[in-house]
């Protein structure tokens, strides 16, 4: 994605193959997925369960399930590689330059331990600080993340917050360690729409102040749209298509991203949307285990030609920064 | 309606078809919890017309969920009726809502909780039609038909739930719905579990059998987006009670209370980006505690319009237009 290939990205991730291990052989959950994230740029994972957005998420942080491993390819953060780092040192970066906020912050905050000492906690986890600055870093994220009466919420525990107001905190927690890489996985799926966009707003405001680097993994093209600089579009473990927002959402080459967007509702206020049908994708995404040698939207997609079937489609760079894995001539005119 | 002349598989008596698939009127829910009582429900009208949809929509803790509850006699009524067919439905004893169950069925947000994981999917669809009194060969041959009308293959009868996909598993709910040819099926965020590549499928299927079944829906989703296309009528609902009503061509057209209008502009869009976020209206606030609601205008404590008189009196649903109702002061 890199718009200035010369410079050096953040995080870059090199034809990264993850196989499940299951009896038999092992079956891969990602095949050679690559992508690069600028710093201080937003990048968007986008895809449907089971493309393996989320899976992509816990192989940079080293979070994969123990029925998971990383097969083959590189994974570099900041210049150091990933794939091969200690148990431990993962752990000292997952404390501090990689944070990560979940889908459902009620699972992923402690039920016992107040909002106060949970911020704190994270705080000395990065930084070996005292108690008392700790307090301090956490009061202020609590405030810069928009909680009202951050002071009196800090002896909270998380079940008297509401879901937009636990998902503040997660943000929260993650800036306390002023990370390098924040990763959100689904931020917003949980939260009802009048709350999304308070947390869309706020996470477009703390990239602006703080220059930070974000990934975010969604379903949702909406809200790639309003929060992304760079998009990858993955499919049952491969990446289809990746490139600038505009040209992903504006000038989408791939067959999957065309039906994506196709079939992603669109209105506005004074405009009644015609009573027709959806626009759908028929079919269904290729299970774990039967996805075949060539590309694996081959059997939904209406471009499909001879060929597609048997062997995989090279990926064609259209600019600089937009590149596309699909065979078909037509599609990328 | 009486339980010896009642054929399970002929087409329900409707009576003349003016009478309303669903007609509930001032229909209060109270919930006794821990925390007190927690008035869900506020005294609320819906009408839906025989083979049209009505789409109730709000966000979580609004209420709409426990008016799908009410009416299908899954939690007690407090006050209000609602009638199912010309059928009263409130007061019904377990014995007196079995014969009326054909009327009305329900399809889940959770296709993989709502189907019993180990009975074959043959099973599970005639279960409905056995208890009803449908001999076994002939609940199995419709069991077959309607998976057939769903797109799912007549194989499927002899499947376990977990070979099937989300989307797989919403068809099988909805062939179990159709099973008794209900008049009413109460729809709770159907397609909310679900990819967007699939909701698509889906919402397109229940429009279709709509079309061959005249079938009515209540259609319950806290996304607008979704029901921009299935509903006939749209009922929008915050803290218990309806803040406005009206045909699906005068909500999009001109949306007037502003509970309604930041829903709508709330959704994120493809056509805007992160530039523009700072600048969108948005909602500030969370919902207030249902246990202990605003005076006056629920709304109020998060509406950029508010004023004194919000406070003090609460607005009643008045008629905005010759399909539109609105409760607010000062609407658009």
């Amino acid at each position: 994605m890199a718009q200035t290939e010369d410079m050096q990205a953040l995080l870059d991730i090199r034809n990264l193959t993850v196989n499940l291990l299951r009896s038999g052989a092992p079956v891969d959950v990602l095949q050679d997925v690559s992508f690069s994230i600028q710093a201080g740029r937003v990048v968007a994972v986008v895809g449907e369960s089971g493309c393996g957005k989320s899976i992509t998420a816990s192989s940079i942080v080293g979070l994969l399930p123990p029925s998971m491993q990383i097969a083959s390819g590189q994974i570099s953060f900041d210049g150091e590689d990933l794939v091969g780092a200690s148990e431990r040192r993962l752990r000292q970066l997952r404390a501090k330059s990689m944070a990560m906020v979940f889908q459902d912050p009620m699972t992923s905050l402690n039920p016992l331990m107040t909002i106060g000492r949970q911020l704190q906690e994270a705080a000395i986890m990065a930084f070996g600080c005292s108690t008392e600055k700790a307090d301090e870093i956490a009061l202020s994220m609590l405030q810069k993340v928009g909680i009202p009466d951050a002071v009196s919420r800090l002896q909270e525990y998380p079940h008297s917050l509401s879901g937009g107001m636990r998902q503040r905190v997660m943000i929260a927690m993650a800036l306390c360690r002023k990370p390098k890489l924040l990763i959100a996985d689904e931020p917003t799926t949980a939260l009802d729409v009048t709350i999304q966009l308070q947390i869309l707003r706020l996470l477009a405001d703390l990239q602006a102040e703080l220059s930070l680097t974000i990934l975010i993994i969604t379903h949702n093209l909406g809200v790639v749209a309003e929060l992304a600089d760079d998009v990858v579009v993955m499919y049952a473990g491969k990446v289809v298509e990746s490139g600038g927002v505009d040209e992903i959402l504006k000038t989408p080459k791939h067959p999957y991203t065309r039906a994506l967007l196709a079939a992603t509702p669109r209105f506005a206020i004074g405009q009644p949307p015609e009573r027709i049908a959806f626009k759908e994708i028929k079919g269904t995404v290729p299970e774990l285990g039967k996805r075949g040698p060539g590309c694996r939207f081959e059997a939904r997609c209406p471009a499909s030609e001879p060929g597609c079937a048997a062997s995989a489609p090279e990926t064609v760079r259209i600019t600089a920064s937009h590149i596309v894995a699909c065979r078909s001539r037509e599609m990328l005119q | 309606m009486n339980a010896a002349s009642f054929d399970p598989l002929a087409k329900q008596d409707i009576g003349a078809p003016q009478v309303p698939a669903l007609d509930v009127r001032g229909l209060s829910v109270d919930i006794a919890t821990s925390r007190g009582v927690l008035n869900a429900v506020r005294g609320i009208d819906l009408k839906i017309r025989s083979g049209e949809t009505l789409a109730l929509v709000g966000e979580s803790g609004c209420g709409k969920s426990t008016v799908a509850k009410a009416i299908t006699g899954l939690h007690a009524v407090t006050n209000g009726s609602a009638h199912i067919c010309g059928h009263e439905v409130t007061a019904l004893s377990r014995r007196q809502w079995r014969p009326l169950r054909a009327l009305v069925q329900m399809i889940f947000q959770d296709p993989f909780a709502s189907l019993n994981p180990r009975k074959r999917i043959g099973s599970i669809l005639s279960e409905t039609m056995r208890v009803n009194g449908v001999p076994k060969q002939q609940a199995m041959q419709r069991s077959a038909e309607l998976l057939e009308r769903v797109g799912l293959p007549k194989t499927a009868l002899r499947s376990f739930p977990h070979e099937f996909s989300g989307g797989q598993r919403q068809r099988i709910g909805i062939a179990r719905a159709l099973a008794l040819q209900p008049r009413l099926i109460v729809c709770d965020e159907p397609v909310s579990a679900l990819d967007v590549s699939v909701q698509g499928q889906i919402v397109n299927l229940l429009m279709d059998l709509q079309k061959t079944e005249n079938v009515a829906y209540l259609f319950i989703s806290h996304d607008l987006s979704v029901v921009q296309q299935i509903s006939d009528q749209i009922a929008v609902m915050y803290l218990g009670r309806i803040v406005e009503a009206g045909s699906r061509e005068e909500i999009w057209s001109a949306p007037k209370h502003p509970y309604t209008r930041a829903l709508i502009d709330s959704v994120p869009s493809l056509d805007r980006r992160r530039k523009d976020l700072s600048l969108r209206p948005y909602l500030a606030g969370d919902l207030p505690s249902p246990y202990n609601p605003p005076s006056g205008c629920a709304f109020r404590t998060r509406c950029a319009k508010a004023q004194a008189i919000c406070s003090d009196i609460r607005p009643e649903l008045q008629s905005a237009g010759s399909k539109h109702l609105v409760a607010c002061h000062f609407s658009d």
